[in-house]
C-alpha cells in the first residue's frame, strides 16, 4: 500500500470529540487508508468529497457507540470524553481556589443567586401568562376566539350570544369545531352552609374541541346539552373532587345541589387541566343546563341583545384567520341583525387563544413584562458586580498567573481554567437561585396573579431549564472579560515586580463596571419611585366612594328560583339586620354599585319650549345610599322615608348631568322625564358628587338616581352596600351572616370591599405591583451596588496601604485620607448616577403610559433617588475609609 | 451461549471475518461485506459494530505490529472467539430452520 493520505484536521478533531480516546486514532487511520484508495480511484477532489460524506455518515454510529460505552461501562478507560479529564482537573482546581477565599465566594454566590433567582421568578410569571400553552389542549395554535369590534377602536367585544353561536356552528365553513363558554358563579347549597362555586357553562363541543380526556368518568354528550333545558349533569375539577369528595371514586354519580336543581357528577377533569383559562373552575355544566341560573331567563337561546357567551373555535387547516372571521360575521349578521356587535362597520377577529389570554390580563401582562425586563437589569447589575470582583481577584492573582504562563500553560488553558471558576460559581448560584425562585414565585404569584388562582407548581421543567440556561450564560459572560484580561498578564514584568501588589491600580474596567451598576440601580430606584408616586396619586383620587370603607353584599335569589317580588322582602329584612349589626355605620340597598354593572336609560329635560335628551346611567337606591358610599350631597336633600310609592316622583342627579342640563342654574325642583317622554315628570330633589361607574380613572357619566320605593320594577337586581365604622375586613363576615339569615334557605351571600371589586383590583394592580416589585428590585440593586462599591474600595485601600502610609507620614490627617478614599467611591457612583439619570430622562416616555398623574421626570423622585444612592454609597465607603485612617504608618512604609 | 440480539450487520461482520480466515482488519471486513452483499458500510458503523461484537465476547482484538516503514501505524485486527464461531453456527442453523422447505425459487 502506498503512503496513506492524511485525514484533514477538522475530521480528526470531530473524531477526537466523538469517539473514545482509545479508538479515535484507529478510526482515523482506517479513514486515511480508505482515503488513499479513493484518491487513486477517483482523484483528489472527489475523494475529499467522499471523505466528508463518510465522516458525516460515521458520526451517528460512533456517537451512539460512545453513549453506550459511557452508560454501560463508565469505568472503561477513555469512556469519558477526552476533554472531560481536563474539565475535571479544572473543576477541582477552581473548587480549591474558591474554598480558599470564602468571603469572595459567598459574595459572588449571593449576587448570582439573587440575579438569577429574580429572573427565573419573572420568567415563570411571563411564561405562565404569555408563553406556555394550556395543558391537555390538542394543538392550541389552531384554536381561536372570536372577538368583535372595529379596527379603529380595537377589538374589545369578547362575548356574543347563543343565536350567533348556533348559527356559526351550523353554517360556518372556516371552523372544524366550535364551542361556546360562559363563566358563572354557581350557588351551591343553602342557608349557613351555602357557598358560591366557580362554574363554567360550556357547550357539549367544548371538551372535544380541546381534545382533553377525563381523569375519571366522562364528559357531556351532545344529547345532554339540548336547548332550552339540558340534563343536570356536571363535570368537576380535580381540585374540587379532592376538596369536596376527598378524592373518593364515589364522586361519580353523586349529586350536587346547584341553584334550584340537583346535578349528577359524571366526570372528573385531569388534575392540571384549566381549559383555556389560567385556572380551572370548580365545575363545568352543559350550557343548556345552567338555564335557571342565568339572568337571561327562558329567552336565553333566542335573545340576541345581551352578550354573555365566548366563542372558541378550531380553524380548519388551510383556512386563513381573516376569511374564517369574515364568514362568521356574515352569518352573525344574518342570525342577530339587532345585536350591537353586528352593526355595520364591525367585524370579527379570530384571535389565537395564546395572544387573547395574555391580552385579557391587560395590565398584569404589561407589568409582568416590564418587571421581567427590570429583573434582567438586576441580573446585569449582578453580573457587573461579579465581573468586578473577578477582575479584582484576577489582578490579585497576577503573579500566580504569570508564573503558570511562564511554566508553559497555554493562554487558552488559562482562560478555560478561569472560566471554569466563574461557571462553577454561576452553577452554584443557580442552585441557590432555585430556592429563591420557589419562594419568589409563590410571593410574586400572590402579588401579581392572585386573581388567576394558579395552582400548578412554581418550579417546573421550563423554569428549571431557564434557570440552568441563565446560570451558564451568566457564568460565561462574567468570566470571559476577567479571564481574558488576566491571561494578558505580562509574564516577565509581573514576576520581576516581586509582590502580588506590584503597584497595580484599579483597572479602568473596574471603574466602568461600578459606574454601570450605579447607573442601573438609579434607573430601577427611579422606576420604583415613579410607581410609588402614581400609587399615592391614585389613593388620593376622589371617586365618590370610599373604596376601602364600603362593603358590597350580593345574593343571587333568582338562581334558586325565587321571583323578584320575594327579593325585595328578603333584601328589606337583610338591610334591617345588617344596619343593626355592630360596627355598621350605615347601610342601603341599590341595584348596582360603583364598578358593578351599568344600566342605561334616557333623561328628557324640559326646556322652555323643547325637550333635551341625555343618555344617562341610572341606579335605584334606598335612603342613605350616598352617606354609605361617602359621596357628598352638593345641593338639595337625599331620598328619605317620605318618598313613597304614591308620593311625588323624585330623582337625584349627579353633578355632571346637573351641569350639562342646567348649567349654572339651580336644578332643584326641575322636571325630568326618565325613560320615556310619556312618563310622568320626576322632580329633582338633590345633586350629588360624581360617583365612579366603571373605572377609577374615568370622567363620570351622566347619572340619575331613583328611590327604590318608587322604582321597584325598574330593575330587579339588588345589592346591599354597607359602610364600616372600623375594620371593614372583619365586618364582612358579620354582614354575610346578617344577609344569609334574613330568610331560611338562602343561597350564598357574597360580601366584599369595593376595593376588591375586580375592576378596582385590576386597575390599581399595575401601580401596586410596579411600586412593590420595582422597589424590591431597586433595593436589591442598591444592595448589590453597595457590595460592589465596598469590595472595590476596600480592595483599593489594600492596594494603596503603602501610599496612604507615606501620605500620613508626610503629615496628611485622617480626614484627608478618609476623603481621599470616599471621594473615589462617590465619584464613580456619581458618574453612574448621572448616566442613569440621563438614560432615565431620555427614555422616560416609554414608562409614561404606565404611570398615573406622575411625570417620568418627576423632580422630587429624582432628587430622593439621588440622595438615597449617595447615602448608601457613603455608607459602603465608610468601612474601608475607616481602615485607611487607621493604617499603621510604620508597618505600611516598611512593607515590601 | 448464543446472544439472541445479534443484529444483521453484526452477523454479516462475523461471517466476513470467517470468510477472511478468522481474523481481519476493519477495512477488509467492510470490503468483504460490500463484495458479497453490495452494501456499503461506513467506517463509523463498521467500528461501532465491531465494538458491540467485542462487548458481547464474539470477537477479540489484537494489535498487529506496525508496518516497517515511515509513518507506519499499529493496526487493530478482529479475531473470532470460540463464542463468535458458535454464534455463526447457531444463527445459520436458525436461518435454515426458518427457511425450512422454502426453496430459493419458491420465495416471493
Amino acid at each position: 500500500m502506498s503512503e496513506s493520505a492524511r485525514v484533514p484536521r477538522w475530521a480528526e478533531w470531530l473524531l477526537q470529540i466523538a469517539a473514545p480516546a482509545a479508538d479515535a486514532d484507529a478510526i482515523a487511520d482506517e479513514l486515511a487508508d480508505e482515503l488513499s484508495r479513493e484518491i487513486e480511484h477517483r482523484g483528489e477532489r472527489a475523494a475529499r468529497v467522499w471523505l466528508a460524506r463518510e465522516v458525516l455518515r460515521s458520526l451517528p454510529p460512533i456517537l451512539t457507540r460512545r453513549v453506550v460505552i459511557v452508560l454501560r461501562y463508565p469505568r472503561r478507560r477513555g469512556a469519558m470524553p477526552n476533554r472531560f479529564e481536563t474539565v475535571r482537573s479544572d473543576l477541582s482546581y477552581a473548587m480549591r481556589q474558591l474554598r480558599r477565599s470564602p468571603g469572595f465566594t459567598m459574595t459572588v454566590l449571593l449576587a448570582f443567586a439573587l440575579g438569577i433567582g429574580a429572573n427565573a421568578t419573572m420568567f415563570g410569571i411571563v411564561d405562565e401568562l404569555l408563553l406556555r400553552p394550556p395543558a391537555h389542549v390538542r394543538v392550541p395554535g389552531e384554536i381561536v376566539t372570536l372577538v368583535a369590534g372595529t379596527a379603529a377602536d380595537g377589538f374589545g367585544q369578547r362575548t356574543s350570544n347563543y343565536p350567533v353561536f348556533a348559527a356559526i356552528r351550523d353554517r360556518g365553513a372556516g371552523f372544524s369545531q366550535i364551542a361556546a363558554v360562559a363563566s358563572l358563579s354557581v350557588p351551591f347549597g343553602r342557608g349557613d352552609h351555602a357557598a358560591n362555586l366557580d362554574g363554567l357553562l360550556v357547550s357539549a363541543s367544548y371538551f372535544p374541541l380541546l381534545g382533553v380526556t377525563p381523569a375519571r368518568g366522562r364528559f357531556f354528550g351532545e344529547n345532554e346539552d339540548v336547548a332550552p333545558i339540558g340534563d343536570p349533569v356536571a363535570v368537576i375539577s380535580h381540585a374540587f373532587w379532592q376538596r369536596q369528595f376527598s378524592g373518593s371514586p364515589d364522586a361519580i354519580g353523586a349529586t350536587l345541589q346547584l341553584g334550584d336543581r340537583q346535578f349528577r357528577v359524571i366526570g372528573i377533569a385531569p388534575p392540571d387541566f384549566t381549559g383555556l383559562d389560567y385556572a380551572a373552575p370548580d365545575l363545568w355544566l352543559p350550557l343548556s343546563s345552567g338555564g335557571a341560573m342565568q339572568w337571561l331567563g327562558k329567552q336565553w337561546t333566542t335573545q340576541s341583545i345581551v352578550t354573555w357567551l365566548r366563542i372558541y373555535a378550531r380553524l380548519k387547516p388551510g383556512v386563513p384567520l381573516k376569511e374564517a372571521a369574515a364568514d362568521a360575521m356574515r352569518i352573525a349578521r344574518d342570525a342577530a341583525p339587532d345585536a350591537f356587535f353586528t352593526q355595520p362597520g364591525w367585524t370579527f377577529r379570530a384571535q389565537p387563544i395564546m395572544t387573547a389570554r395574555g391580552e385579557e390580563q391587560g395590565a398584569s401582562t404589561t407589568v409582568a413584562t416590564l418587571l421581567a425586563a427590570m429583573s434582567l437589569v438586576v441580573l446585569l447589575i449582578a453580573c457587573a458586580n461579579v465581573a468586578n470582583l473577578l477582575l479584582a481577584r484576577g489582578i490579585r492573582r497576577r503573579r500566580e498567573i504569570a508564573v503558570r504562563l511562564a511554566l508553559g500553560v497555554t493562554r487558552g488553558r488559562l482562560v478555560a481554567q478561569l472560566l471554569t471558576e466563574s461557571m462553577l460559581l454561576a452553577t452554584l448560584g443557580g442552585a441557590v437561585a432555585i430556592i429563591i425562585t420557589h419562594w419568589g414565585g409563590v410571593l410574586a404569584r400572590r402579588l401579581l396573579l392572585d386573581d388567576l388562582g394558579l395552582t400548578a407548581s412554581v418550579l417546573d421543567l421550563r423554569v428549571l431549564s431557564f434557570t440552568a440556561a441563565v446560570a451558564l450564560l451568566v457564568g460565561a459572560f462574567t468570566g470571559l472579560i476577567p479571564a481574558l484580561q488576566a491571561s494578558r498578564a505580562e509574564v516577565f514584568s509581573t514576576i520581576k515586580a516581586g509582590g502580588d501588589r506590584g503597584g497595580t491600580r484599579r483597572s479602568r474596567a473596574q471603574s466602568a463596571l461600578l459606574a454601570i451598576q450605579a447607573a442601573l440601580s438609579f434607573v430601577l430606584l427611579l422606576g420604583a419611585g415613579l410607581f410609588g408616586r402614581s400609587l399615592i396619586a391614585i389613593n388620593g383620587l376622589r371617586m365618590g366612594v370610599d373604596v376601602d370603607r364600603v362593603l358590597v353584599g350580593s345574593m343571587n335569589l333568582r338562581s334558586i328560583g325565587r321571583p323578584a317580588s320575594v327579593a325585595d322582602a328578603v333584601f328589606a329584612r337583610a338591610l334591617e339586620q345588617v344596619a343593626a349589626s355592630p360596627g355598621v355605620a350605615s347601610a342601603a340597598v341599590a341595584t348596582t354599585v360603583p364598578f358593578g354593572p351599568s344600566y342605561g336609560t334616557e333623561a328628557g329635560v324640559m326646556g322652555r319650549d323643547s325637550v333635551r335628551h341625555y343618555t344617562t346611567m341610572y341606579n335605584v337606591v334606598t335612603p342613605d345610599y350616598f352617606k354609605t358610599l361617602g359621596a357628598s350631597l352638593l345641593r338639595g336633600r337625599d331620598f328619605s322615608d317620605i318618598d313613597r310609592e304614591r308620593t311625588t316622583r323624585v330623582i337625584m342627579v349627579n353633578e355632571i348631568l346637573a351641569r350639562r342640563a342646567w348649567g349654572h342654574e339651580n336644578p332643584i325642583g326641575r322636571c325630568v322625564r326618565i325613560g320615556s317622554d310619556s312618563l310622568p315628570c320626576a322632580t329633582v330633589i338633590g345633586v350629588v358628587e360624581n360617583v365612579r361607574r366603571q373605572s377609577i380613572f374615568e370622567d363620570s357619566s351622566n347619572f340619575v338616581y331613583l328611590p327604590l320605593a318608587q322604582a321597584r320594577d325598574w330593575n330587579t337586581a339588588r345589592l346591599i352596600v354597607v359602610r364600616a365604622m372600623a375594620d371593614p375586613e372583619r365586618l364582612a363576615e358579620t354582614v354575610r351572616h346578617a344577609m344569609q339569615t334574613a330568610a331560611p334557605e338562602l343561597p350564598f351571600a357574597d360580601v366584599h370591599l369595593v376595593k376588591n371589586q375586580p375592576v378596582v383590583r385590576h386597575e390599581t394592580l399595575p401601580f401596586r405591583l410596579g411600586a412593590i416589585m420595582l422597589g424590591a428590585f431597586g433595593a436589591l440593586a442598591l444592595l448589590l451596588a453597595a457590595v460592589g462599591v465596598y469590595g472595590v474600595i476596600s480592595y483599593d485601600v489594600g492596594q494603596r496601604t503603602r501610599e496612604i502610609g507615606v501620605r500620613m507620614a508626610l503629615g496628611a490627617r485622617a480626614a484627608n485620607v478618609a476623603s481621599l478614599v470616599m471621594g473615589e467611591g462617590l465619584r464613580m457612583v456619581a458618574v453612574g448616577g448621572v448616566i442613569g439619570g440621563g438614560v432615565a430622562l431620555a427614555s422616560g416616555g416609554a414608562i409614561r403610559p404606565l404611570l398615573y398623574a406622575t411625570s417620568p421626570r418627576d423632580p422630587v423622585v429624582l432628587v430622593v433617588v439621588a440622595v438615597v444612592l449617595l447615602v448608601v454609597t457613603t455608607l459602603a465607603c465608610l468601612v474601608p475609609a475607616q481602615r485607611a485612617m487607621h493604617v499603621d504608618i510604620n508597618a505600611a512604609i516598611r512593607e515590601e | 451461549m448464543i446472544k439472541r440480539d445479534l443484529g444483521e450487520l453484526e452477523l454479516y461482520t462475523l461471517l466476513a471475518i470467517q470468510h477472511l480466515g478468522g481474523q481481519a482488519l476493519g477495512v477488509e471486513i467492510r470490503d468483504e461485506i460490500q463484495r458479497r452483499t453490495g452494501r456499503r458500510v461506513s467506517v463509523g458503523s463498521g467500528y461501532a459494530t465491531l465494538g458491540r461484537l467485542g462487548d458481547k465476547g464474539l470477537v477479540r482484538f489484537t494489535v498487529l505490529p506496525s508496518e516497517p516503514r515511515r509513518g507506519g501505524r499499529a493496526r487493530r485486527s478482529a479475531q473470532l472467539t470460540p463464542a463468535g464461531v458458535r454464534a455463526i453456527r447457531e444463527s445459520a442453523a436458525s436461518l435454515r430452520r426458518m427457511l425450512g422447505n422454502l426453496a430459493a425459487d419458491t420465495l416471493p
